[in-house]
């Protein structure tokens, strides 16, 4: 019996304008954003080969040349752009792409490929997200809102109700028949969509990566799309107008998809305040500055305790050689005194940013973590997180991007860095490098290791959103249960 | 056999207003029973508690033997249901509506030209099948949901002022087509306050006050009964 109240709830969904207008802004909205995105994408990933191929000529052209200065070497890299950013373009704009790994340890991100079309940043991006999380929620409501007041204001639902038919029977077979309705629609867009995509950019669509995330996707804005219709028959079981049931649904979803995703990290800041990146850099720049003037102090004392005891005055430190047995004994013991402190004052002042950086990141992290959690109110928003993260754009991409850029790092370090031995001379005033390399290593002919990108696996993906997938099951869960248990008690006189 | 029982039926909302009173009532197969009386008697009060709509405050009521509280969807398998304003689904066309119902009651929808024998037989030319019920009058409406009462085969129909709105050609014509279903052996309840044309089709009449059955006529005290007079009188009654 579920069966006859679903044909009958879909045939009436499929003949109304409603179901025409969803099919028009679907077709046209997934062709467009697929078709814009894989450009954009295309051209991201020629930049990334451009960038790419360019860093290694200039690498290959400075060693073959012998211009290689480990100390001064920075083996860079870039992030390739997600092939998934065609369906959820999320926080990729936002992502450093830049890799930089140094001798003295630095690993850096840097750099944000930004979008090269401002009005993007200021409009927000049409994309998988969007027409699911703001398009598709809406349409959820405008398919439910009268599927139980409506009838009950036409006087159909007392003719409906005169029919051997229990009322949870009758509530899923109008779920189901919004849901499928909708769901129609949705999918005859996203075929249009896929077809364009697959003539116009075949390789970017037909990767087992892409479909298989793509399938979880959208399995996942399928969960979404029945809680928004249950939410909808719900609110439509509070009332026995329509349009009260519509105004209500309106003032929902306005909360739900404009309010609460915008509102939250503006909380977030007031509950957990946080200093800007900027004011942070400036912090940690006058931190380094003053440890790199202890250090300045502690070069002279060392200085003066072992050169200017011996009667070595400062200019000569640096213009003459040593001339007596006993001026070279004490440059020989200033030289070792010295490495040894330019040693301990870098790796203090790395361990100082470091730890003021990992601070500031966990403080960063936490206000995020806080903004997220206070956004989950809105299923909305778990929609948002699950499917960029699936799409390799979201919050662990920004971890992911750092994992990447220290493996990176780790190679570097092992072909290159650990292969030379840097020996410093000099004083207070001037500083000169030996360089040692290893047996059989020949800067000549050693090629820095190129970055083998690894998007986040699977695993760690589920790790990271089974909490907004369960949300959105309970979101479900409740919206069904609360409609059911609205339906038992309505009055269907 | 009694298709419509009940045993002293009473529906009495929170606040206090007692919509339908101890109501006695035995509709037999092959029998028209009018329930006639005033907006508010407890017609409609009635039918919404066969149909199992609300729950009575006291009583019991049975529709082919079927408990309308314990066993709903049996009693609505076995029953058919007119009401006032003959609501159908707009956007579906008069064989989309009849087979929707149709499948709705558990039946196999009718072809093409079953259909149209159906809408035929209540007065509908064939060519409604392929119309949309939007553009329908009140009488096609009316005409439609008897078809949708045939097509299901209950054996028992509900009527709620089945002709209020209607012009005196279509009322004449719909209740023809009641007696015809009543000589196919269906029981029949009709709730109405068409004094003249109850006086003339029902086998039965009770008469509701303030939800209490007052009066209750039978065919052979019809035939010489001024049952207007006597509507009134009970009305004016009421009024007093």
């Amino acid at each position: 019996m579920v069966g006859a109240v679903f044909r009958k709830e879909l045939l009436e969904s499929l003949l109304t304008y409603r179901f025409f207008v969803a099919l028009g802004l679907f077709t046209l909205l997934f062709p467009v954003s697929f078709y814009g995105n894989a450009r954009d994408l295309r051209r991201r990933q020629a930049e990334y080969l451009e960038m790419t191929q360019s860093w290694l000529e200039q690498t290959r052209t400075a060693l073959h040349e012998g211009r290689f200065q480990v100390e001064a070497f920075r083996n860079e890299a870039y992030r390739p752009p997600s092939p998934l950013r065609i369906f959820a373009v999320g926080l990729e704009s936002f992502i450093p792409n830049h890799i930089v790994s140094t001798y003295q340890g630095l690993v850096r991100v840097e750099g944000q490929p930004g979008l090269h079309n401002p009005m993007a940043t200021l409009m927000g991006s049409v994309d998988l997200v969007y027409v699911a999380g703001w398009v598709l929620s809406l349409l959820a409501f405008v398919f439910a809102f009268d599927t139980v007041a409506g009838e009950k204001e036409r006087g159909t639902l007392r003719l409906l109700m005169a029919n051997p038919l229990t009322r949870w029977q009758v509530l899923v077979g109008k779920g189901a028949g919004s849901a499928v309705a909708l769901g129609t629609a949705f999918v005859v867009g996203l075929l249009v969509g896929g077809l364009v995509l697959a003539g116009t950019h075949p390789d970017l669509l037909f990767s087992r990566t892409v479909l298989g995330r793509l399938a979880l996707m959208l399995a996942v804005v399928f969960v979404f799309l029945v809680g928004m219709v249950f939410l909808g028959v719900f609110v439509s079981t509070l009332t026995f107008r329509a349009a009260t049931a519509m105004v209500l649904l309106i003032l929902i979803w306005t909360f739900l998809a404009l309010v609460v995703p915008r509102v939250s990290p503006m909380l977030a800041e007031s509950f957990y305040p946080i200093e800007s990146p900027q004011a942070f850099h400036v912090r940690q720049t006058l931190v380094r500055q003053a440890l790199e003037r202890e250090w300045d102090r502690a070069r002279r004392d060392l200085f003066e305790e072992t050169l200017v005891r011996h009667g070595v005055w400062m200019g000569q430190a640096i213009t003459s050689a040593p001339r007596t047995p006993e001026e070279q004994a004490a440059f020989k013991a200033y030289e070792e005194a010295r490495n040894v402190l330019d040693r301990t004052y870098a790796r203090r002042i790395q361990e100082q940013m470091d730890r003021m950086e990992r601070d500031y990141q966990n403080r960063y992290l936490t206000q995020v973590r806080i903004a997220r959690w206070l956004s989950r109110i809105s299923p909305v928003s778990s929609l948002v997180y699950v499917l960029t993260e699936l799409a390799g754009t979201g919050f662990l991409e920004l971890e992911n991007v750092r994992a990447n850029a220290y493996r990176f790092h780790e190679q570097t370090r092992a072909s290159i860095y650990d292969k030379v031995i840097v020996h410093w001379f000099g004083s207070h005033f001037g500083t000169a490098v030996h360089t040692e390399y290893a047996p059989g290593f020949d800067p000549g002919t050693a090629m820095p290791p190129a970055l083998d990108y690894r998007l986040v696996p699977l695993g760690r993906v589920w790790q990271e959103i089974w909490v907004d997938v369960a949300l959105l099951g309970c979101f479900m869960t409740a919206a069904f249960l609360g409609a059911l248990v609205r339906f038992l008690r309505y009055d269907i006189r | 056999m009694a298709f419509i029982e009940t045993r002293g039926l009473t529906k009495r909302y929170a606040d206090g207003v007692v919509a339908l009173d101890r109501l006695d009532l035995r509709v037999e197969a092959g029998e028209i029973y009018a329930l006639l009386g005033p907006n508010g008697a407890g017609k409609t009060t009635t039918i919404s508690l066969l149909l199992n709509y609300i729950p009575p405050t006291a009583g019991e009521a049975y529709v082919a033997g079927f408990d309308c509280v314990r066993q709903p969807v049996e009693v609505r398998r076995r029953v058919a249901y007119i009401p006032e304003n003959v609501a159908l689904y707009e956007n579906f066309t008069a064989y989309q509506n009849l087979a929707a119902f149709a499948r709705l009651a558990g039946k196999r929808p009718p072809g093409l030209a079953e259909a149209a024998t159906v809408l035929e037989s209540v007065g509908l030319p064939t060519e409604a099948l392929s119309q949309r019920v939007r553009a329908f009058s009140r009488g096609m409406r009316q005409r439609l949901a008897i078809a949708i009462a045939i097509v299901k085969a209950a054996p028992v129909l509900l009527l709620d002022e089945p002709t209020a709105g209607l012009d005196p050609r279509a009322t004449a014509e719909f209740y023809d087509r009641i007696r015809r279903l009543r000589e196919e052996g269906r029981a029949i309840l009709l709730a109405t306050h068409d004094v003249f044309r109850v006086q003339r089709i029902a086998d039965r009449v009770g008469i509701l006050r303030q939800g209490r059955l007052v009066v209750e006529l039978r065919r052979a005290e019809l035939v010489h009964a001024d049952l207007e007079r006597i509507y009134l009188t009970v009305h004016g009654e009421a009024s007093d």
